[in-house]
């Protein structure tokens, strides 16, 4: 369990990271302190906003689980279990999840970053990622059923 | 695969809980394997028969497998 300890104090190094990125690049949003090459129309601004919003919350919330984990031994357990379970490991691997999610994560870094010389590179790529998300979790749903 | 995981924890006034968390497997697993929609690994057999003190063939019913390989 002590490797287990020491991944999850990796993991929450880098969650930190990448929120400090993100938290920059509200900072930077909201206030314009850095100017950014291209503009974005007013609603893909907004959407970029929204999801640096919601992806910072996101990874709030996973520090905070992982913390909890590293306090607790019970839940340091159930959080092993929990990514260490064969059927789960199964699932995942039938909806394809593992590449679904690398991808349609690179989709939307790249939609985003798309957002601010062409608005419509950026819908396509940000709908084609929101697409593949959906279709993964239904799958993921349907085995979660099954087996 | 027909078991009696359920029987053997109801023996031992053991909740599903325990004893994913003493097998080290999740609650959901547990549920699927007593009703007997997913097929635990061949570990994970051995870790609930060596839980309960029993042999795997004692805790699984591996007749209905032999039936479907012949």
């Amino acid at each position: 369990m002590e490797d287990f300890k020491k991944v999850l104090r990796r993991r929450m190094w880098l969650l930190r990271a990448v929120m400090l990125v993100g938290l920059l690049f509200l900072l930077n949003h909201q206030f314009e302190l850095v100017q950014l090459p291209g503009h974005p129309v007013a609603a893909v601004r907004e959407f970029q906003g929204g999801l640096m919003s919601t992806l910072c919350i996101l990874l709030a919330v996973m520090i905070i689980r992982y913390n909890r984990a590293l306090g607790d031994e019970r839940h340091l357990q159930l959080l092993y279990n929990r990514e260490h379970d064969e059927r789960m490991r199964l699932i995942r691997q039938k909806a394809g999840m593992p590449i679904l999610m690398v991808t349609s994560l690179g989709m939307v870094v790249a939609g985003v970053v798309a957002g601010y010389f062409n608005a419509v590179v950026f819908m396509t790529l940000i709908g084609a990622a929101l697409i593949q998300l959906v279709v993964a979790v239904a799958v993921k749903l349907y085995y979660v059923r099954v087996l | 695969m027909k078991n009696n995981i359920r029987q053997l924890r109801k023996e031992r006034k053991l909740s599903q809980e325990e004893l994913a968390l003493a097998v080290g497997t999740t609650r959901q697993t547990i549920t699927s394997i007593e009703v007997e929609r997913y097929t635990a690994s061949l570990v994970l057999a051995y870790k609930i028969a060596h839980y309960f003190g029993r042999q795997i063939e004692e805790v699984f019913d591996f007749g209905e497998i032999d039936e479907k390989g012949r």
